[in-house]
């Protein structure tokens, strides 16, 4: 019991600490670069990029082992792939290497009558999938079958294994994401996933499409430090959801001006359709630092 | 104790979504784009014109409204939309415009306003400035005045609107002291004139018996300090705008020219010669006292003061050529800043502080142009024939000045921005030189 209580009471803190970390982690920046970048990216990136998160299952946490390292290794996989391609149609290109995760990950009891009878030793790396099925209880054979390679997981819902195991679970998501095969389970459903991130072409795009817009108001010069930071809200076809909002600015009396100069560049330049559907996530909300002090060559 | 670890698990999901919550909203909004490039652009703004309390006031409503879009126009900031290009005629002054309408000619400001005539003669000027982008009212004032003073009341809302849209001050409730010249050019007669910055009401102060020179406003606006040839030597003269009162600064035995006012109005600066040479005095205008600024052997004048008054440049042939120097202005020494080819004169401290203004001669031109104080950045904004007498207009965007085109019987005032940009003639009734704008008169 006190043996518990302390395990509860470190990982309270380490969950505290994490908190912190977060809380401290910098703004992304993206810092002005003159040039126009042109991104070419292959199919598996673009795959990669598309994939998304939104729709990834939740897991729960107890189901979270550190065993994700070993998801990559490919096994070729024939009949199962059929079945599981039917929720994905827009990866077409990487069927065959989803072909092997779809059915661990996906349904508990369809699939797992099948692969029982087919080709039991395929469940050998995925762990995850037979940590889902223990969980679940239906289908008692696979479980049979894996249990000399899974470690053993018993009745008891909580212990310090377990513990552990919620701590480490990041790691293991990394991995599974940078593994072969891809994994669109990501924490805890969440959505902040890294797949889709916005490009630096279409930032560039976007900045360069706003710049030609604003017309800074003449009352501005070179001795003046000012500058304004609006938030800016983005429906799916790229045009403003609402009013931008002044997060931060200098106090001035050219502030006013500044912010309203800027608020027009948005409103006569929206929408801004070089943000790729695909990206929504990243750039539906945007802040935009409007800093004349370049343009007066402070 | 399934009970103890649910409890504890839950309270573990908790802090894990507390994590996830301090993550997520980190994340939102945290791209931060960085946007340090733009492009001036001439604002468009559509400027109706505005109603007639009653159809009497109709011609003055009329008179405002192309008082305003002048104004407007001519600072170069913006760009009024012709009239005929107008969509929606405006129910009026206090009903909302349909902002469509207006963004279909691609107005981004509205300017709405109505002049009605009050029952006790005075006239009521009302306006709103639009923006019609945002769909949102930017501004809206009223004012009361006498009939005759409806020019100034145009000129106050012009003011209005071009600082809540530039975020600077504007210039146009203000007026230009110059030397208004007649006659041929042998005997040229020279009077002491004054002005509208955009040449209406143009008064004469002196009657043009005597040569003046050098007029030079003071912070009060109500005074204006000058040179004078009277009788025997020149003379820097004080002359109070609204009484025609008019006295000698100082009783000095030499000629005194070149005065200008502090920034806080109390004493004036001004040259006085010491036989071949002159040396810069500043007189204390309540206690009659003078005080020596430099003394040197070489011809110090045209000196103007810093907008916080600690510094004053000055034009001084120290150095062998005319050159533009700097020193502070309780005495010290003084700093050369302009070291490049010709000579240059008539330094003149920009109201914002970030400038000084002068005129450069070299070979057979006389040019326009500004620098730092520090002396760097210098720019040439126009040259020609003859330019010469730069004043800033007192935002410190704009700088008069006057010029005399090679075969012309006589010069003439133009503006110009200190960008270079915007050069425009200021109209006046006949030949005109020397001017010096105003401080805001409201």
């Amino acid at each position: 019991m006190r043996g518990s209580l302390t395990i509860s009471a470190i990982v309270h803190l380490v969950v505290l600490g994490m908190c912190l970390v977060a809380l401290a982690a910098q703004p992304m920046e993206a810092p002005a670069t003159p040039a126009m970048t042109v991104n070419t990216i292959s199919v598996k990136d673009f795959t990669e990029l598309t994939k998304g998160v939104k729709d990834a299952p939740k897991l729960k946490v107890d189901d979270i082992k550190p065993v994700a390292d070993k998801i990559d290794t490919p096994k070729p996989v024939d009949e199962v792939a059929p079945k599981a391609v039917d929720k994905k149609p827009e990866i077409k290109t990487d069927t065959s290497a989803k072909q092997q995760p779809k059915p661990d990950n996906k349904p508990d009891p369809k699939p797992a009558d099948k692969p029982a009878k087919a080709k039991p030793p395929d469940y050998k790396p995925d762990k995850i999938a037979d940590l889902l099925k223990k969980d679940a209880a239906k289908p008692p054979k696979p479980d049979d079958k894996a249990s000399p390679d899974t470690p053993p997981r018993d009745s008891p819902k909580f212990n310090a294994d377990q513990v552990a195991a919620l701590l480490d679970k990041r790691d293991p998501q990394r991995q599974m994401a940078a593994a072969e095969t891809l994994n669109n389970q990501p924490a805890l459903g969440a959505s902040g996933g890294t797949a889709a991130q916005l490009s630096q072409s279409e930032i560039d795009a976007l900045r360069s499409r706003i710049s030609n817009c604003w017309s800074p108001p003449p009352g501005i010069n070179a001795s003046t430090k000012i500058y304004v930071v609006l938030r800016v809200l983005f429906k799916q076809d790229a045009s403003m959801s609402r009013e931008p909002v002044l997060v931060e600015g200098t106090a001035s009396p050219l502030g006013p001006a500044l912010a309203e100069s800027a608020k027009r560049a948005l409103l006569l330049c929206q929408p801004f359709t070089m943000l790729k559907p695909e990206h929504y996530e990243q750039w539906k909300d945007l802040e935009l630092k409007f800093d004349p002090q370049e343009l007066l060559g402070g | 104790m399934p009970g103890l670890s649910v409890t504890r698990r839950r309270a573990l999901a908790l802090g894990a979504a507390a994590g996830g919550l301090t993550l997520s909203t980190r994340y939102a909004g945290a791209v931060r784009i960085d946007i340090t490039e733009g492009n001036f652009q001439p604002l468009p703004i559509a400027i109706p014109n505005f109603f007639g309390g009653a159809d009497s006031d109709n011609d003055t409503a009329t008179g405002v409204t192309q008082i305003i879009t002048a104004n407007l126009k001519g600072s170069g900031l913006f760009l009024p939309i012709d009239p005929a290009a107008f969509l929606e005629k405006l129910a009026g002054v206090d009903n909302v415009p349909n902002f469509p309408n207006w963004r279909t000619i691609n107005a981004q400001a509205l300017v709405t306003g109505r002049i009605t005539r009050q029952s006790d003669g005075r006239l009521k000027a009302e306006f709103r400035l639009w923006d019609v982008l945002a769909g949102q009212q930017l501004a809206g004032q009223q004012y009361f005045t006498t009939p005759d003073n409806w020019r100034r009341i145009a000129h106050i809302i012009s003011d209005a609107i071009y600082e809540r849209l530039t975020g600077e001050k504007g210039y146009f409730d203000t007026r230009v002291v110059f030397i208004d010249e007649t006659g041929p050019k042998d005997r040229r007669i020279k009077r002491l004139a004054i002005m509208d910055q955009d040449g209406a009401n143009v008064r004469y102060l002196t009657r043009g018996d005597e040569l003046v020179l050098t007029p030079r406003f003071s912070p009060s606006t109500q005074e204006i300090t000058y040179m004078a040839y009277g009788q025997g030597d020149p003379r820097v003269y004080l002359l109070n705008i609204e009484t025609g009162q008019r006295e000698v600064v100082g009783n000095f035995p030499g000629m005194s020219f070149a005065p200008r006012f502090s920034p806080d109005g109390q004493s004036v600066i001004m040259s006085l010669q010491e036989g071949s040479n002159a040396n810069l005095f500043i007189m204390d205008l309540r206690s009659k006292s003078t005080t020596r600024l430099t003394n040197t052997p070489a011809i110090d004048t045209a000196p103007s003061y810093s907008p916080d008054g600690a510094q004053i440049c000055f034009e001084s042939d120290r150095g062998g050529h005319p050159q533009i120097y700097v020193m502070p202005a309780a005495g010290g020494a003084a700093q050369r800043i302009s070291f490049g080819d010709g000579s240059y004169s008539t330094p003149v401290w920009s109201p914002r502080g970030d400038y000084i203004a002068f005129t450069k001669q070299s070979a057979s031109t006389f040019a326009i142009g500004v620098m730092k104080p520090d002396g760097s950045g210098e720019r040439i904004l126009t040259e020609g024939f003859h330019n010469e007498g730069p004043t800033f207009a007192p935002n410190g965007r704009v700088i008069m000045y006057f010029s005399d085109n090679v075969g012309s019987p006589g010069p003439s005032l133009y503006t110009i921005d200190t960008s270079g940009r915007n050069q425009q003639r200021v109209p006046t009734p006949s030949f005109a030189s020397d001017p010096a704008w105003s401080p805001l008169l409201s």
